[in-house]
C-alpha cells in the first residue's frame, strides 16, 4: 500500500437524469467506463479523466478555477455517476466533478488511474489510514 | 470551453449577487435558464430545456473558490523516492 496509496475499482456512468432523457428519446445510453480511482487527501475537489467524460458522451456543467504555479487556470466540471463496484461504498452522483489529464498516471499492474478522490467525497466518510498495518477503510 | 456563457455571467453577474448569492444559476448560451437551490436542479432543468449541450451552472458568489489538487497538479502522483 505504501507504494499503490489508497486505491480502489470505480464506475463512471452518466447522470441518471441524463440516462433518462437518452432512454426517453430512444438514444443508446453509454456504456459505463470501469478503473481506478486513488483517494486524494490533498484534493479539494474529486476528479476524472477527461477522457472519460469524452467517452461517456458529457459536455461539461460549468468551470472550476484551479490552483497551479502559474495561478488559477479554468478546467471543466461534468455532472457524473461514480460508484465502486465490490464494495459496500455508496455510489453518489455528483454535480460536480472536475475534469482533469490523468493520463500515464498507472498503479497496480499499470492499470490507470481515471479518478482522484477529493474531500469533498470525504467529509461525508470516515477514512482511517493504517501504514504500519498497511491498510485503509473508509466507511460512512 | 464555454466562453459565451462566461462573458454572460460576468455581465449580469452584479445584479445575481444582489438578488441570489449562493443559489445556482443555469446559463446556455447567452440565456439564463433559472436560478436553483442546488446544482443537480440546475442540471436537470437545463437536460429538460436543451437536452445534452453545455451549460454554465455556476454558485453565485462574490468571490471565486479555487479548488487544489496539488498532487495532480505537481504531477506527483506516482511520485516515489
Amino acid at each position: 500500500m505504501a507504494v499503490t496509496g489508497p486505491v480502489l475499482e470505480v464506475q463512471i456512468e452518466i447522470p441518471s437524469v441524463l440516462a433518462q432523457s437518452l432512454q426517453a428519446a430512444n438514444s443508446p445510453i453509454p456504456n459505463s467506463v470501469t478503473g481506478i480511482a486513488l483517494i486524494d487527501t490533498g484534493a479539494s475537489i474529486t476528479s476524472i479523466d477527461v477522457s472519460i467524460a469524452t467517452r461517456l458522451g458529457l459536455n461539461p456543467n460549468g468551470i472550476a478555477m484551479v490552483g497551479t504555479a502559474g495561478g488559477a487556470q479554468q478546467q471543466p466540471t461534468y455532472q457524473a455517476r461514480l460508484s465502486f463496484p465490490g464494495t459496500a461504498l455508496p455510489g453518489f452522483e455528483h454535480p460536480k466533478v472536475l475534469g482533469c489529464n490523468l493520463t500515464g498516471q498507472m498503479v497496480m499492474n499499470q492499470q490507470p488511474i481515471i479518478a482522484l478522490i477529493g474531500r469533498d467525497y470525504l467529509l461525508h466518510c470516515v477514512f482511517v489510514y493504517s501504514g504500519g498495518a498497511g491498510a485503509w477503510s473508509l466507511s460512512f | 470551453m464555454l466562453e459565451r456563457e462566461i462573458a454572460y455571467y460576468e455581465s449580469i453577474k452584479d445584479d445575481l449577487i444582489r438578488h441570489h448569492e449562493g443559489k445556482f444559476v443555469l446559463i446556455i448560451g447567452n440565456e439564463q435558464l433559472g436560478v436553483f437551490d442546488k446544482s443537480e436542479d440546475a442540471y436537470q432543468r437545463g437536460i429538460e430545456l436543451r437536452g445534452n449541450v453545455p451549460m454554465l451552472i455556476k454558485q453565485v458568489r462574490q468571490h471565486e473558490t479555487i479548488e487544489m489538487i496539488p498532487a495532480m497538479v505537481l504531477g506527483l502522483i506516482n511520485a516515489h523516492v
